[in-house]
């Protein structure tokens, strides 16, 4: 949880150069600027850096959104993770697949030419995934006894879980149709199978879970390519 | 210029998002299990008078000594000269029998005095009992209920004083929580 708040902090200068850039530009023209409308394709840039820094984490996700409507966007991401979860007491594993789809609206109301967005976010979510229980300690209070350590490996197989999330993000385009942005997520769990007499710790494309919550939290840092595929004046 | 160039309600918006997300990190507990927690239970041991059987009077048994035996690498005593009525005694959580060295009057290790009053005197008790393994939650992980708990008394080899211990019974099977009685001796 601690690269929550540095991601948190960097996201922020991203914000505000963006937004102090737009100073450069003046008001003079009164030619109607067409903005574009097309597909923008991008991967999370987060999960790849995690990937090689952290030893038990690897995953990749592939982002996707389409301008639908002014400020709307219908937008998805896919995704792969496979995650470890460590205790005093317990260690698990878990690995899956996931695809959130939802819609994007863009708060920021942009300078002529400009085209940053600020981003309001609703995903729904769902994952299959395995989770894996390699190893687990009984719990007593007394430690008069020789510890009873049972080591695994014990694999549930064909897990499900479904959330709901809200998102809250920018993206930046820092070079003609190349965007930069990120964004933090909060979610709530709606359905889930769980092992026998055990329970999901971790799920990818939700993170880590919380005993006795529905929520979790999440963020991502990509970069993505706009596919123009036409302009419509702005009104 | 900055209130131009967001819209209002977005604003609002974002900021609430952003401080709902930072509120459900801030509000988590630690990933450390709570003392509350009932996790693998002790077992409860009343000591009581044998003369009353019915009464169940409370009867403390003077410097009692406890220790497990039959256990490879354990060497320490649970409980050392302690003049009580009640104790509470961990299981083998790694086998289906625990069996526990029971002293009256222990002496001061390395005292060899003899002729004395009351000598200690060594009873021991085998306790047979299922293991269920039970999932509690993130940070206190597994716990291990017990079933079906038997009691036997005997003697150390080679001992031939008689068992101070008169009669044992166990007063619940399942055991749950660490609040009930479980096992009366009777001496």
């Amino acid at each position: 949880m601690k690269r929550l708040p540095i991601f948190l902090f960097t996201i922020s200068i991203f914000f505000l150069t963006g937004l102090t850039t737009v100073d450069a530009q003046t008001q003079t023209d009164t030619i109607k600027f067409k903005e574009k409308y097309g597909l923008r394709v991008g991967a999370d840039i987060s999960k790849l850096i995690r990937s090689f820094v952290e030893e038990d984490y690897s995953g990749f996700e592939l982002m996707g959104d389409y301008r639908v409507y002014k400020n709307y966007y219908a937008a998805a991401e896919i995704g792969n993770e496979s995650m470890a979860y460590d205790s005093n007491t317990l260690a698990v594993t878990a690995k899956g697949s996931y695809i959130k789809v939802g819609a994007d609206y863009n708060a920021y109301e942009n300078w002529t030419g400009m085209e940053n967005m600020i981003i309001i976010g609703a995903r729904y979510g769902f994952t299959t995934f395995s989770q894996t229980l390699e190893g687990y300690t009984i719990y007593t209070d007394s430690q008069y006894f020789p510890p009873n350590v049972i080591q695994g490996p014990f694999e549930s197989k064909g897990l499900t879980a479904s959330w709901i999330e809200l998102m809250v993000g920018i993206k930046v385009e820092v070079l003609n149709n190349l965007y930069l942005g990120g964004n933090v997520q909060l979610k709530r769990r709606v359905t889930q199978t769980t092992p026998r007499d055990f329970d999901n710790l971790i799920i990818p494309g939700f993170n880590r879970t919380y005993d006795d919550s529905f929520f979790g939290v999440g963020y991502s840092y990509g970069i993505s390519y706009l596919i123009p595929l036409y302009k419509k004046a702005k009104n | 210029m900055f209130r131009k160039t967001i819209n209002f309600k977005g604003r609002n918006i974002v900021f609430a998002a952003l401080a709902l997300v930072l509120l459900t990190i801030g509000c988590q507990k630690d990933d450390i299990c709570p003392e509350s927690t009932a996790t693998t239970p002790l077992i409860k041991v009343l000591f009581l008078d044998a003369e009353n059987l019915d009464q169940d009077d409370a009867k403390s048994v003077v410097n009692l000594t406890v220790k497990a035996i039959n256990v490879v690498g354990l060497e320490d005593t649970l409980i050392k000269r302690s003049t009580t009525s009640q104790i509470e005694i961990p299981l083998n959580t790694n086998a289906n029998v625990t069996d526990y060295e029971l002293t009256e009057y222990a002496r001061v290790l390395g005292d060899t005095t003899t002729n004395i009053e009351n000598p200690p005197n060594t009873d021991l008790i085998n306790i047979t009992y299922n293991r269920n393994q039970q999932y509690l939650n993130r940070a206190c992980g597994y716990r291990i209920l017990y079933e079906n708990l038997q009691v036997k008394i005997s003697k150390p080899e080679g001992d031939t004083s008689e068992n101070w211990i008169q009669k044992i019974t166990v007063k619940d099977s399942i055991l749950e929580n660490e609040t009930t009685t479980y096992i009366s001796i009777y001496h």
